[in-house]
């Protein structure tokens, strides 16, 4: 299956005026909403997912019995959200399995200990697509995580990766990228502790170039929890600018 | 609407601020909660806008496809409004737990929009008999603050002002099939007039009185509420769809108050979009905001 | 017995059925012209010839059925039961839950079944959750179910007329007897309790509508006339004046909203006095069932009675007392 365009350019561009390494724009507000107990507004490039967190509450049916929390998660995705127009916003295929995903991977940052018999409820709506929904869905999850007061292990951010046909690595793949048949790598993973907590691959490249994938993904994790960090600090010195509490290390 | 529990004495408290015409928050019978509205959003839909009325969030976006016209009327365009409710609202919305209240606002909008007098469907012809636009009106929503119909009418209506239509040139190909043509250029493209598009507006009663815009908790104060859709039509009112909601019934006198409240309401509030959306497109270049959408 | 309506049944014309099966614009302004048309202030403000029937049904305790003109419906309640679906609970308030459903015969045009089916739904629900006493069965849900047999306009008033009184028939308590009614304008006309092809021709020839007498289509906003074109249907509950429900689609000014409002008002009066008699004939009805079915019983305790008496004549008290079954729910003298 070959590439309709050539994913870098002689000048190493890649199509929309990225290098190799480069992030896409991130923008990113906590604390959208009144109504849920967190919640979180991102954009990555032209990707636009809201996230909504309620919770911790009672878990609802059988599920009191378990002593770790029960996380609950929905993706859906708009109908106007991709170029052509999606008739069902939840309850296809791809949506349940990015709902698994979600599962998996905020399992492995929340502190389910610390919420015996209790559910907590993520859901996500993205508002446009335009490459990377999953990653730009599970980086807003957290930002709302955090919103909500929920005890994080750490932050949970997730980046794509993708490999050129030169055999170089490039960083946070855009839809058109996607679609241009190129292997596309997404990665989870907890930063700090240098663990991955999912990790999906599309397409198919050479073993050989599989360190280098895998470690561009992580670079491209590390760089945006800086970024969502510096966001967090910052939604916190306004909240807590009136009793200035928001001073923290 | 998402459920809201009140006590007997909350009730009574809002009952009688309606009385003295001093609602819960201040405003009279006939206010509106403050309103934000912001169009363009998503890129990827042909027309989009957000409307916040105070916690009530929409977001729709209006996507655009040619399709086969209805035999019976060859110079009418389609329209289909679909809406989602999503569970950012409340978890109870989860899965299909909105369905209800989504089919409910559906059956409203189509009634609103059923009249040719209401919308101009003739605008939405290609070639008429075989080629027409069909816009897919669809309205996501974010947040429930009550006074969902009011909020939606005029969110769409705000989208539909900024759906950039395409041009298209045909050829004519042998055998009469037509081949459609479509600008590439985004500044290319027709608008589509809304003068006459109508507006929904709900008129709750709680005791005696009647009132507009009513919020969550005095929702489930009212028995009965109306909603009437409101078209302007060369300066006159004209009402293009109403009916009762809230399982309660009411006096002929009471329905003609609301009525007349409603329309007058509704020409206020139409005049107002006016402008606004006025406003929003006079917004480009040098006065275009730095912070868009959700991040404000 | 059943009164059959007797009405000339047009499409058992051979001829006529091929010319509905392809309408175009054409006919709709064909049809409007050869139809007599009324003064534009009727007068004369009745519903159509109706008939209704409560307790036509022999599996469930409440049912009606009503023949309006040529409309035919059939209404079912069943007694409330266990709400199935726990997030419809409301605090203080039992669940009411309307199913409309067309005949496969119904109808001509079978592609607009299923959305009409949802809409009419909708629609009855809401018109009937006003008259019934939804504090009466909490946690519960009430099925109302609508089976529409031959579908010639009116269908939403015909259902609400039938389901009110099937809902007095089943022993639901309600707040009053609720009456409903449908008034259309095209073109200038007021029509009573439009047929089937009036409603057709409302909806389906809209390009009619646009234009306005004579006048160049393209140059509205000299034209003062707006084509006004709407439909209202009014269910009422009169003894308080009350409007349960008022659905209007279509384009109308205030002044002919209240004024279409006002004749299904007055419609829906006269139609209370065929329902209350109906009721009362039923009601009476039963009363002569319960009273035959007594002496009946009567009959057939006097005459058991004998037989024991002649037996015993006979001598034969061991083999009766064998053959006595005792009811094991009366106690033992």
């Amino acid at each position: 299956m070959g590439s309709h365009f050539e994913l870098l350019s002689e000048q190493g561009l890649r199509l929309d005026g990225r290098r190799p390494h480069e992030l896409r724009h991130i923008k990113c507000k906590l604390g959208v909403f009144e109504k849920p107990d967190g919640s979180a507004y991102m954009e990555q490039g032209n990707t636009k997912v809201l996230a909504a967190v309620y919770g911790p509450h009672q878990a609802k049916g059988k599920k009191t019995e378990s002593n770790d929390v029960v996380i609950n998660c929905q993706y859906s995705q708009a109908t106007f959200s991709t170029a052509e127009r999606k008739n069902r916003p939840r309850g296809d295929r791809k949506s349940l399995e990015f709902k698994m995903y979600l599962q998996q991977s905020l399992s492995a940052a929340i502190k389910s200990e610390l919420y015996p018999r209790s559910q907590i409820d993520i859901y996500v709506e993205v508002l446009q697509a335009d490459g990377a929904n999953y990653a730009v869905a599970l980086n807003a999850a957290t930002l709302a995580l955090i919103d909500a007061g929920i005890c994080l292990n750490e932050f949970i951010v997730a980046c794509t990766a993708s490999l050129s046909k030169a055999n170089i690595p490039l960083t946070d793949i855009s839809h058109i990228e996607e679609v241009s048949g190129g292997p596309m790598l997404t990665v989870a993973a907890l930063p700090n502790a240098e663990k991955i907590a999912f990790i999906e691959m599309s397409e198919r490249f050479h073993i050989d170039h599989l360190e280098t994938v895998i470690e561009t993904a992580m670079a491209g994790c590390r760089e945006i929890r800086d970024i969502l960090e510096a966001a967090v600090k910052e939604h916190l010195l306004h909240m807590g600018s009136a009793a200035d509490w928001a001073r923290v290390g | 609407m998402a459920y809201v529990a009140l006590s007997d004495a909350e009730k009574t408290f809002i009952l009688h601020g309606v009385e003295e015409d001093f609602r819960c928050d201040g405003r009279s019978r006939r206010d509106y909660r403050p309103m934000e509205l912001e169009t363009g959003l998503v890129s990827n839909a042909s027309g989009s806008a957000r409307l916040r009325l105070a916690n009530t969030d929409i977001l729709v976006g209006v996507k655009t496809e040619i399709e086969v016209p209805d035999p019976l009327t060859p110079e009418f365009g389609k329209l289909e409004f679909f809406v989602d409710c999503s569970a950012n609202a409340t978890p109870e919305f989860e899965g299909r737990g909105g369905s209800d209240l989504a089919q409910e606002l559906v059956l409203s909008l189509q009634n609103a929009y059923e009249s040719p007098l209401a919308f101009d469907y003739r605008t939405l012809c290609l070639i008429p008999g075989q080629q027409c636009w069909k816009l897919y009106i669809d309205i996501l929503i974010l947040e429930c603050g009550g006074n969902l119909h009011d909020a939606v009418s005029l969110a769409a209506k705000a989208a539909l002002f900024n759906t950039k239509l395409p041009r298209v040139t045909a050829t004519l190909l042998d055998a009469g099939i037509t081949d459609l043509i479509i600008s590439d250029n985004p500044y290319d493209c027709t608008r589509i007039g809304i003068d006459t598009v109508p507006l929904l507006v709900t008129v709750c009663k709680i005791g005696d009185f009647c009132l507009v815009d009513p919020s969550a908790e005095e929702e489930v104060c009212s028995t009965v509420s109306m909603v009437v859709s409101v078209s302007m039509r060369n300066g006159e009112a004209f009402l293009s769809g109403t009916h009762l909601t809230g399982g309660g019934a009411m006096h002929r006198d009471t329905m003609r108050n609301c009525l007349q409240l409603g329309l007058s309401i509704g020409e206020h509030l139409d005049t107002l979009l006016a402008k606004m959306l006025r406003q929003e497109q006079e917004r480009v270049g040098p006065k275009r905001p730095k912070t868009v959408g959700f991040l404000k | 017995m059943l009164r059959v309506t007797q009405v000339k049944n047009s499409l058992l014309d051979g001829a006529s059925i091929a010319e509905e099966l392809y309408s175009t614009p054409q006919d709709g302004d064909n049809f409007f012209e050869s139809l007599e048309k009324p003064a534009k202030e009727p007068e004369n403000l009745a519903p159509r010839n109706t008939f209704i029937r409560a307790g036509v049904v022999t599996t469930v305790r409440g049912s009606a059925y009503m023949e309006y003109g040529n409309t035919k419906v059939l209404a079912i309640v069943s007694p409330p039961k266990e709400l199935i679906r726990a997030s419809a609970r409301r605090m203080n308030m039992g669940v009411l839950n309307c199913y409309v459903n067309f005949a496969a015969f119904a109808t001509g045009e079978l592609e607009s079944v299923p959305e009409r089916e949802r809409l009419l739904s909708s629609m009855l629900t809401k018109a009937m959750e006003p008259v019934v006493c939804r504090t009466e069965f909490l946690n519960f849900q009430l099925d109302v179910r609508v089976l529409i047999l031959d579908d010639d306009g009116c269908l939403l008033s015909t259902a609400i007329n039938c389901c009110g009184v099937a809902l007095v028939e089943s022993g639901i308590s309600t707040y009053d007897l609720i009456t409903a009614s449908t008034a259309c304008i095209y073109r200038d006309h007021v029509f009573l309790n439009p047929s089937a092809k009036m409603e057709e021709l409302l909806w389906k020839h809209r390009t009619g509508t646009g234009t306005s007498t004579g006048s160049d289509s393209k140059d509205n906003t000299s034209t003062k006339s707006v084509q006004e074109h709407g439909l209202i249907i009014t269910a009422s509950l009169d003894t308080f004046e009350q409007i349960a429900q008022c659905q209007q689609c279509g384009y109308l000014s205030p002044e002919t909203y209240m004024k279409l409002m006002d004749y299904t008002l007055a419609i829906n009066k006269s139609l209370r006095q065929l329902v209350k008699g109906v009721l009362t004939a039923r009601v009476r009805e039963q009363h002569e069932l319960d009273l035959r079915e007594k002496a009946e019983s009567a009959l057939e305790d006097q005459r058991l009675a004998e037989v024991i008496e002649r037996l015993k004549l006979r001598g034969l008290d061991e083999f009766i007392q064998s053959n006595i079954k005792e009811d094991p729910y009366v106690k033992k003298q």
